[in-house]
This record gives structure tokens, C-alpha cells and sequence, in this order.
């Protein structure tokens, strides 16, 4: 067995946190790190809770490609390298650079990737990776200039793991701590609200820079619609393009707005909505890597509907100028645009004419049914309740079923408690051993019981409850545990998930809340 | 009152038409070869004909019984359950029909024939029934009741409710403890398979409102909202309790139906074992 081998089966330490020290002395640590030093020491106090320094021992995995991570790394002192995901053949020896300010890293790894081509290895390996079985854009977290098999380092003064955190991208690299370690491991909470004091606005405009320098390319190639731009179109999007957070609830464009800007979304979802009457009827969502705005630039009127943040969102903006030079450069992408803009407007139309179907839409907002990739429906008009799918899972998961006939109902359809297979799995985050995880480029997001350790952090993390926990005798701690088991839709089972195959009724199918169309045919049938 | 209504247009209509027109085209071939063969040549169950339909029952009825092994071997991909369960309805009607084909639409003869007969038909009917109920009941349950449950979890459900209505009861006045002892842990006793829910499954709501309404107007303050709590845990009682007693019906008539295909199974193989003999 290689070495890597070793390192890619071991599961992955989460650093030791520095001993527990009383509150003053901790305030004083974190006021150690020279980014941190502007702020008042009230609002360290309250975002001391989510901010702790960890120390990781030379060669301890501190991120794991393909996994979610709700945790932004500030590296204080040592060496880290990023490892790009492993290609054919065993990784290069990392490229050691030297020391530089703060802000060198980025330039750094673009050096260490040296003069990348929009054909190279490495983005075609982050674009055969990043699309998902289904046609899911999953962007990568890193940058995409680096070689595939490559690594390379990162010195202290610099944050990794950010864009990760933020928009719930799966890592396309492990990040190893390559002296010892010790780093500032931030979580989501406080990641977002150290980016919105004011005196932290040159921090957050350098890490906006290293994102847009490292992976906006990328990002934006892997949007279908800018995949064929010119590396010059591509580069002036990146010098003009803004980065842009919003918090649930909060409005990102007015209907009836002046056409300013084209959107992109980096990470969360958004909901687009047409005033009818005093309501907001909801037409259609937004996710990572859709888009909106070419209505109103290229028709030059205002916007026809609203965008607004159903959780928090992270947007890449694209000024009208920028827009239309891309436009006037590139009449694919322009026919492209047109294409959508029929498209768009006849979602809205439909809409409009037809609200009821809306409410379908906008349940699947409210219950955050829009994140599920494989939601399990039961039509209760044709069920039963002989509960075969219940005996069927169980049949195939050695005896213990993955779901409970029991949910939310939605006129005749319920909604069990079966994992959704999420867009964005937030019960991967944190798996301390790595028991669960979803392999970059597919759907379904599993549990390995011979690694689970019964921590039961995914369970807690899931917001809808669809991990349920079984007694269940673990090799690991050696002794009967309750051991989280969620759907793995049949993973390997020839002809699907065994509960859709074996009703009678045919009262049980999957669908995807991606497919907005399909869920409002299924609803109202 | 919103009685399980047998919606039989509904409940004939095909799921699958195709499927209907497949079996169908079958019944109606089967049904020309009899008329043509019994003009020409007469017919009996002996000739060749004959036995050709009996054979074809048979195997149709041996499909028949593949269908309750099939749902014991659920991890086994062999085509969808809802494929199955269409050839074990189908087939066996259209079995029924060959059975008729194959006495050439005559009384049989003998006690054995007598009850080979009256076994397929039985047995034909009660299937035929299953159909009706769950296209029917299902979607009752769904419209009229408002709650959802595992059957085998209500029993817990309705305890749980007695648990939240004694704890309702705590402090109470004495008027309404007497009309908790005399009406409401009565009506959280169970739960039961009642034929009223069979007949109507709101059966008791009107009269727990009247019983509620009655005691509402004697009772003050705190009780009144008791009372209100109490009369929400009755009624979600009486959900569960409709939804057990059609759950059951939806099992029950299982225990009529597997019973005759049993018997007439192994009254075929006797048959086919007599013929074979003598």
C-alpha cells in the first residue's frame, strides 16, 4: 500500500483545540491574529463561541476532498498543502515557494500552475467531477488552475476552506497540515459576520480577490451558458465581477428595479416571484449555478419579477456594461440568452395564469423540500398501507428499514421521512471520521457503518430529521450502539430503490425538486 | 355522514390500460375459440380444447400463487410489484373465465366438480373485491380522516392520548372530572375495530360535539380550555380509531380470500391428479 493510499483510508483528525483558557485570555489570543485585530472586543465576545485555534501534527488530514465543511481555516504558523483531487498515477511532489506577504498565496498557487489553458487537465477534471449524475452544477471549492495530481502550499496569513463553508461546496481537495499546524478554525456563523463589519472590509475584499482570482474562471465555465467564452471574456468578467452575500429573507432585486446587473449564484437559494395583487406569487427558484437578469438587459426593461434570499445566498454580479460586452462578443451566448429569456417568460406567464401550481412551488420553499434531489412521495389515493416499500427497504439494508412511513402530507402525497438526498447535504458536515459521505458526480449520500462512530452529528445536522438512528453493533466502538442509518437509495441494487420497485400500487415514486415541472404534474395529478 | 363509499365506475376503471387490453384481447380470443370450436365440433372439457383451457387456467393459477412468494422475496429484483400484482388480478380473472371455457359453461358434474367450481368462483369474487376495496378505501381514508398512521403504531397513539388526557384532567373542577370519567376516558378506551366507522368513518362526531357543547356551557375559566383540549384528543381518537378499523378491513379480507385461493390450489392439483389417474 502507497503512502498515499495510507493517508487517503486513515480517517481524518480534526485537530486538537488549544486547553481550555479563561474568556479574557482567549479574547486576548484571538486578538493575536493580525486580521482580527480591528474589532471591538464585544464583537469578539460574540463571535468567540464559533472561532477556535486548532493545532494539527505534520501530516494530519485537516479538509478531505469530497466532503462539506462548515469550518474556514485562518492559518496562523505552519504549512498546509492542498492536494488536488488524485489523478492517475501517483501526486507530484509538492511545490515548496517561498515566503511572501500575506496575500502572496494565491499568486503562489497560480504560479504553481503555471500557465493553465481553458483545456487543460485540471478544469476538465473539475468539470467531469463538478456535474453531478443528475446534471447538478457542483462548483469546485478550489482553485481550478491547479494541475490535477498536483499540490501545492499554503503559508501563514492566508484562509482556506472559505468559498467551502459559505456556499456548501463539496471539497474537490484535501488539505493536509504539511509542518505543524496552528490555525483559527472558523465556522459558517462567524465567517459571515466577521464579513460584515466594516473594519474587517479589507480582509473580506482580499479574500473576494483570492476567490475571484482562484476559482471565479472556473465557476463561471462551468456555467453552461459561459462555458465556450473566450480566456479574455473570461478574464475581464473576473477583474469586474462583484461578490455579494445576502441573509435569508433579503430582497436582491425589486420587481419593477431599473436592468442593472446580471446575477449568478454562487451558493443558496433564491426565489424569483411576481407581484399579483398584494401577493407575491413565486414562478420559479434559483440555485448554484443558475442566473438571472438577461431579461431586463437584453430586453432593456425593467425586471419583470423579484429575487429574494430563502436562506444565505452568495451571488457573483455582473454589471450591465460587462454584460453586454460579453453579449456583443459572443452571439452564442447571446442566442443562449434569448433561448432563456422565452423561457423565463413563459414560466411566468404560466404562473400568472395558473397560481395554484404555484403553491406548490412555494411549499417546496417553505419546507425545504427545493434542496432534495430524490424526494421519496407516497400518493396515499392509491396506498394501501400494506407497507411492502417498509419491508422491501429492510429486506435490502439486512433488516432494518432506511425510512418510516410517516411525514408531512401535501394534499393526497406524503412526504415519509426518507432522506432527500439534498443538493447541499448539511449532515456531511463535521463527519469526524468520514463515515458518511457523497462521492463527487453522484446523488446519493451514505453511511459506512464499519467507520460510524454513533457521534450522531449528522442526524443532529439534518434539518428534516431523515436520519434515523437503529441499534446497531459497531466494529468501531465495539459494542451495541444507536448507529445513524438514512436511505442510500438501494446504492448498488440493480433496478433501483427496492421500495419504488415493489409497490403494487405503484403509489410510490421519487422525484427531484429540481425539476419544478415535473413536481407541479405530480402534485396535480 | 361520509361512508366509505364503494365507488365502483372508480374502482373498475384500469389502473394500466394496457393491461386491460392485453387480458382483455386474451378473454375475448379465448371466448372465440370456444364459440367456434363448440359449434363445430360440440365441446367438452375432455378434448383437446378443452384441456388446452384448463391447462391455461392452471398455469395462470400457479402465476397466481408466484405472487404471495413474490412479496416474501422483496429484495429480489423481479420486475415491479405493481406488474405483479396486475397479472395476479388479470390472470386470475382471465383464469376464471378459461375455468368456465373449460366446462364449456355448463354446471359441473359431481360434488368434486360442484366444489372446484364454486372454489373459483369464490375465490375469483373475494380477489375481486380486494380490488374494489383498495381502490376504494385509500382514498377515503385520505379525504375524510385527518390524520396518518402506522397501524401497528396506533395502539401506542390512542395510549399516548389517554397520557395526555389524564394529564389534561390534573386540577380540574369536579364537573369536569365526573364528565371525563363518564364520557371522554371512555371514548379514549380502544382502540377497537368498530363497525360504525365501517358504516361511516366520522361515525360519533356529531354526538361528541353535542356531549362537548353540553358540558361547555356549565364550565368556566381554566376548563373550558380542558375542556377544548379534551375534545380535540377524543377526536383525534376518533381518526385513529376509523383508520384502524379500515386498515383492518383493507388486511381482513386477505384472511378470506388467501383461505379459498388455497383450497382451490390444491382442489386443481387434485383435480389434475384425478384425471391424471382415472
Amino acid at each position: 500500500m502507497t503512502a498515499d493510499h495510507e493517508h487517503q483510508n486513515r480517517p481524518p483528525q480534526h485537530g486538537a483545540p488549544a486547553p481550555p483558557v479563561d474568556p479574557a485570555a482567549e479574547l486576548a489570543r484571538l486578538k493575536t491574529y493580525p486580521f482580527l485585530a480591528p474589532l471591538a472586543d464585544g464583537t469578539l465576545k460574540r463571535l468567540q463561541p464559533n472561532m477556535v485555534e486548532r493545532r494539527y501534527a505534520r501530516g494530519e488530514t485537516i479538509l478531505r476532498v469530497g466532503e462539506y465543511s462548515d469550518t474556514a481555516f485562518y492559518l496562523k504558523d505552519g504549512i498546509v498543502e492542498v492536494r488536488m483531487a488524485p489523478a492517475a498515477g501517483a501526486a507530484k511532489a509538492p511545490q515548496v515557494v517561498g515566503a511572501g506577504p500575506a496575500d502572496s498565496g494565491a499568486t503562489r498557487l497560480d504560479r504553481a500552475a503555471g500557465q493553465n489553458s481553458r483545456g487543460g487537465p485540471a478544469i476538465q477534471a473539475v468539470q467531469r467531477s463538478g456535474l453531478g449524475a443528475d446534471g447538478t452544477v457542483i462548483i469546485s471549492d478550489m482553485s481550478a488552475d491547479m494541475r490535477l495530481g498536483n499540490s501545492t502550499l499554503i503559508e501563514p496569513g492566508e484562509l482556506f476552506g472559505e468559498i467551502n463553508a459559505l456556499a456548501r461546496y463539496a471539497l474537490s481537495s484535501d488539505v493536509i497540515a504539511h509542518t505543524d499546524v496552528v490555525c483559527l478554525a472558523i465556522r459558517t456563523p462567524a465567517l459571515r459576520a466577521l464579513f460584515k463589519q466594516p473594519e474587517l472590509a479589507a480582509f473580506k475584499e482580499q479574500v473576494d480577490n483570492r476567490y475571484r482570482k482562484r476559482t471565479l474562471g472556473a465557476h463561471l465555465r462551468q456555467v453552461d451558458l459561459f462555458a465556450g467564452l473566450s480566456e479574455p471574456l473570461v478574464e475581464r468578467l473576473r477583474q469586474t465581477a462583484e461578490l455579494l452575500s445576502f441573509e435569508p429573507g433579503a430582497v436582491i432585486v425589486a420587481q419593477d428595479a431599473p436592468a442593472d446587473a446580471f446575477y449568478l449564484v454562487r451558493g443558496g437559494y433564491v426565489k424569483v416571484a411576481v407581484r399579483t395583487g398584494a401577493h407575491d406569487l413565486s414562478i420559479t427558484y434559483l440555485r448554484k449555478g443558475d442566473y438571472a437578469g438577461e431579461i431586463s438587459l437584453l430586453l432593456d426593461e425593467p425586471w419583470p419579477f423579484s429575487l429574494e434570499a430563502l436562506e444565505y445566498v452568495e451571488l457573483v454580479r455582473i454589471r450591465r456594461e460587462a454584460f453586454q460586452k460579453i453579449v456583443e462578443s459572443a452571439p452564442a451566448v447571446e442566442q443562449r440568452l434569448w433561448e432563456e429569456v422565452v423561457l423565463r417568460l413563459k414560466e411566468r406567464g404560466a404562473a400568472v395564469r395558473n397560481p395554484l401550481a404555484s403553491q406548490y412551488l412555494q411549499m417546496a420553499m417553505d419546507t425545504g423540500l427545493i434542496h432534495g434531489e430524490s424526494v421519496m412521495l407516497i400518493d396515499m389515493n392509491l396506498c394501501t398501507r400494506c407497507d411492502d416499500c417498509v419491508r422491501a427497504c429492510a429486506s435490502t439494508h439486512g433488516g432494518t428499514p432506511r425510512f418510516i412511513r410517516e411525514g408531512n402530507n401535501y394534499r393526497h402525497w406524503m412526504v415519509p421521512n426518507a432522506c432527500y438526498q439534498c443538493s447541499d447535504p448539511a449532515c456531511l458536515v463535521g463527519c469526524p471520521t468520514g463515515a458518511i459521505t457523497r462521492p463527487l458526480g453522484t446523488r446519493e449520500v451514505t453511511i459506512n457503518p464499519d467507520v460510524c462512530i454513533a457521534c450522531h452529528n449528522c442526524s443532529r445536522r439534518c434539518p428534516w430529521g431523515n436520519i434515523i438512528e437503529v441499534p446497531f453493533y459497531s466494529p468501531v466502538v465495539k459494542k451495541e450502539v444507536d448507529l445513524p442509518t438514512k436511505c442510500d437509495q438501494c446504492i448498488g441494487r440493480e433496478d433501483g430503490p427496492a421500495c419504488v420497485q415493489i409497490c403494487p400500487h405503484g403509489a410510490l415514486t421519487r422525484i427531484s425538486f429540481k425539476d419544478m415541472p415535473q413536481v407541479v404534474r405530480t402534485f396535480t395529478k | 355522514m361520509s361512508p366509505i363509499r364503494l365507488d365502483l365506475p372508480t374502482a373498475l376503471r384500469p389502473k394500466r390500460r394496457e393491461w386491460f387490453n392485453a387480458f382483455g384481447g386474451l378473454a375475448i380470443a379465448g371466448l372465440v375459440v370456444f364459440v367456434a370450436i363448440d359449434f363445430l365440433y360440440g365441446w367438452s372439457p375432455a378434448n383437446l380444447a378443452g384441456l388446452v383451457f384448463g391447462g391455461l387456467a392452471t398455469a395462470l393459477m400457479t402465476l397466481e400463487v408466484l405472487y404471495a412468494l413474490r412479496r416474501r422475496l422483496l429484495v429480489k429484483p423481479l420486475n415491479t410489484g405493481q406488474a405483479w400484482l396486475q397479472v395476479h388480478v388479470y390472470g386470475g380473472t382471465l383464469a376464471a373465465l378459461f375455468v368456465l371455457i373449460h366446462i364449456g359453461f355448463r354446471w359441473p358434474h359431481g360434488l368434486f366438480g360442484l366444489a372446484l367450481f364454486l372454489l373459483t368462483i369464490l375465490t375469483t369474487i373475494s380477489g375481486l373485491f380486494g380490488v374494489v376495496l383498495q381502490k376504494t378505501v385509500p382514498t377515503t381514508l385520505t379525504s375524510s380522516i385527518g390524520v396518518e398512521a402506522i397501524y401497528e403504531r396506533i395502539p401506542d397513539m390512542v395510549a399516548d392520548l389517554r397520557t395526555q388526557a389524564d394529564e389534561t384532567i390534573k386540577g380540574a373542577s369536579d364537573m369536569l372530572q365526573r364528565f371525563y370519567g363518564s364520557h371522554v376516558k371512555p371514548a379514549l378506551a380502544g382502540p377497537a375495530v368498530s363497525f360504525a366507522y365501517v358504516m361511516d368513518v366520522r361515525s360519533g362526531r356529531e354526538r361528541l360535539v353535542t356531549d362537548f357543547k353540553g358540558i361547555q356551557s356549565f364550565l368556566a375559566g381554566d376548563d373550558k380550555t380542558r375542556a377544548d383540549q379534551l375534545q380535540q384528543l377524543v377526536t383525534r381518537k376518533m381518526d385513529l380509531e376509523a383508520h384502524y378499523t379500515w386498515q383492518n378491513v383493507l388486511r381482513a379480507w386477505l384472511l378470506l380470500h388467501v383461505p379459498l385461493a388455497m383450497l382451490l390450489f390444491a382442489a386443481i392439483l387434485a383435480h389434475i391428479a384425478a384425471v391424471w389417474r382415472y
